[in-house]
């Protein structure tokens, strides 16, 4: 009897530590992906703190949040297209028609016809991609693909080739303007960001969102309208171009018919830094805040270190292909 | 005694190299920032710029935007110039009317902005000065040049150079005017990126579709070697004749093998170096003698190509920014 009382208490014993073990595990698995991403950007902080004695200071911070407001509008609006398991690379181009369009509205009828113009233009760039990806089921890269070459062109036909000026000063001067401190750029893409994340957390078209990109047959069974739910993924995403279109058209004055070449780049390592699956269905927009801040403060401090575009370019598709390895390992560990 | 001063001066010795490395004998920073900075054009420029800047005991920070079309990227380095507190910009804004915002800011923080090739920096906002060729007049040296080769009219194709790009247009525009109503007819125009591969595609292709064109334009010489080279390739060097404007090696090169017939070539090793020559004489407060410094152009044909002096129109051979 003794010894069945030391083996059954040696056995609760065991049990503890593997419990804890466990516990840690699923927890790592679960949130692992995205605690790692905060903590690189404080040591990211630190590290350009050392090497940079302007970049810890409240001018270049303003900076950084101006230069990310816009690649944070287009990183959202893209989560809900990759969160669905497909992708939006005709971003760039929606930036460029929006800016083009928005400024020869805004030159010839106003601020108000502008923003507009804006907002209508990317909400139909987005319709006509999830028209193409939902209906004609054509695979979301080619499909985006085709429209960001469509839109290219629609963006140089329009402006002739040359930036559309004329802009009323009162709407750029809102890329220098401030609220309490922080500059508008900064707030409008807060604002972006607290609407998206309550679509995502609060209502039925956020969560039908995961749900398609989770697992799409499961969601087409359980009665969930998937075409419409792809539809509205990307009119988002187009919606959300439009208002990083509108920031970027502030910043420089005008309708530039080539603005934007970077972002599809930049958003979509933004949106995988931030752990949002590009397998779908995983994921968060406050995440996707954190891409963002990662891509704009690492593009900032080796700019402020003198580091060339060229190498810049080169830095950021490593850490995409890194970001996508791991996701890749955590998706797989996840038995998805 | 002597014991004490090899102490001394040991003691001096450190403080000196602890007051160097933490710079408070570092020189004042002066910030570059242009849409490209490589290129037969941006880089005697930045030649001029960087060794000018040795001689007068400055440190140069230099941004590339990385291309015409990141002129939004080119707002955000010049932003963070503004806070690195360099002591003065140079600035060749890839489109002026984006940079009235930024340029007022550096105001503000009463940091100068030079123009350094163009004679602008923002388009409602004034340059404390500027060091460049009128790209007006380059246009008007291009027409001359034109009629030089072709004096008896013919047809011409336009590389028309970046979409978008002020200089370019600018140059075109002032071309056009001299060109009006003389027997030199445009059959075919087309921008495109600043690429040697894009622009010899591109002329390969008007050379296809127009076998017996007399002239191809080049807004610079990227264009304009691309041009030529593609006359080489179609056998056609010295029957198209090809005019641009921007001395480069490659330009020279192709002039020598009778493939380029007529360059307006800047000088942007001076343009560089006057540049960096203002900026200097406006840290230290002093009057610039004129705010505008117009670099002269020069007309170059296979006949004075070794006689005209290169070092203010290509940094040293094998000098990379």
């Amino acid at each position: 009897m003794a010894a069945e009382t030391a083996s059954v208490g040696s056995g609760r014993t065991a049990e503890a530590p593997d419990i804890a073990r466990h516990v840690l595990h699923s927890l790592a698995l679960r949130h692992g992906r995205e605690a790692i991403l905060p903590l690189v950007v404080v040591v990211m902080i630190a590290v350009f703190s050392l090497l940079s004695d302007v970049f810890l200071t409240v001018p270049n911070f303003r900076n950084v949040g101006v230069a990310a407001a816009a690649l944070a509008a287009v990183s959202f609006g893209q989560t809900f297209a990759i969160l669905t398991a497909g992708l939006d690379l005709s971003i760039g181009a929606a930036v460029a028609l929006v800016s083009v369009t928005s400024a020869l509205a805004m030159r010839r009828y106003g601020i108000p016809a502008g923003i507009g113009t804006a907002l209508a233009v990317g909400c139909l760039a987005g319709l006509v991609n999830g028209l193409v990806v939902a209906k004609l089921k054509v695979f979301p890269f080619i499909a985006t693909l085709a429209t960001m070459s469509i839109m290219s062109g629609l963006a140089l036909q329009l402006s002739a080739g040359v930036p559309v000026t004329g802009v009323p000063d009162s709407f750029s001067n809102l890329a220098y303007d401030r609220l309490f401190g922080i500059p508008m750029p900064v707030v409008i893409a807060l604002l972006v960001l607290v609407v998206a994340a309550l679509i995502l957390r609060y209502t039925r078209v956020g969560r039908h969102i995961y749900a398609v990109g989770g697992n799409e047959e499961a969601a087409r069974l359980s009665g969930i309208a998937i075409d419409r739910v792809k539809l509205f993924a990307y009119v988002l995403s187009g919606l959300c171009a439009a208002v990083g279109s509108l920031i970027l058209t502030a910043r420089v004055a005008s309708g530039q018919p080539s603005l934007g070449t970077n972002l599809p780049l930049e958003a979509v390592s933004a949106v995988v830094l931030g752990g949002v699956s590009l397998f779908g269905g995983r994921g968060s927009v406050i995440g996707v805040a954190f891409g963002v801040l990662f891509v704009s403060i690492l593009s900032n401090g080796l700019n402020l270190l003198n580091v060339s575009s060229y190498t810049q370019m080169m830095v950021i598709g490593v850490a995409l292909i890194v970001a996508v390895a791991v996701d890749q390992a955590f998706s797989g560990k996840r038995g998805k | 005694m002597q014991k004490r001063m090899s102490i001394g001066r040991a003691v001096g010795f450190v403080a000196v190299s602890t007051l160097m490395a933490t710079g408070a004998y570092a020189a004042d920073k002066i910030g570059v920032t242009m849409p490209n900075i490589k290129g037969p054009w941006f880089t005697p420029v930045l030649f001029g710029v960087t060794d000018e800047a040795k001689k007068l005991n400055y440190d140069v920070i230099i941004q590339d935007a990385g291309g015409y079309g990141n002129v939004d990227k080119q707002v955000s380095q010049l932003s963070n110039l503004l806070v690195q507190r360099v002591k003065a910009i140079l600035l060749d804004p890839a489109n002026p009317d984006s940079f009235n915002g930024v340029v007022r800011q550096a105001k503000s923080d009463k940091i100068p902005v030079v123009g350094v090739g163009s004679p602008i920096v923002a388009s409602n906002v004034e340059a404390d000065g500027a060091a460049s060729s009128s790209h007006c007049n380059i246009g008007h040296e291009l027409a001359k040049g034109a009629k030089t080769l072709l004096p008896n009219g013919g047809t011409l194709a336009i590389l028309a150079g970046p979409p978008g790009a002020f200089w370019a247009s600018d140059r075109l525009r002032c071309f056009k005017e001299d060109i009006a109503g003389s027997n030199i007819k445009i059959v075919a125009e087309q921008t495109s990126e600043q690429d040697a591969a894009v622009a010899l595609s591109l002329a390969n292709d008007m050379l296809q579709r127009f076998p017996n064109v007399d002239l191809l334009y080049g807004a610079d010489d990227t264009y304009g070697v691309g041009a030529a080279r593609a006359a080489q390739g179609a056998q056609k060097c010295g029957k198209v004749k090809v005019l641009f404007a921007v001395l480069g090696e490659a330009a020279e090169e192709i002039m020598r093998a009778g493939c380029a017939d007529y360059v307006v070539a800047q000088q942007p090793v001076l343009i560089g170096r006057t540049g960096l020559q203002m900026a200097d004489k406006l840290i230290k407060g002093q009057p610039l003698a004129k705010k505008l410094e117009e670099i002269s152009l020069i007309p170059v044909t296979k006949a004075n190509l070794d006689s005209i002096n290169k070092a203010t129109m290509q940094a040293p051979k094998g000098w990379t920014p």
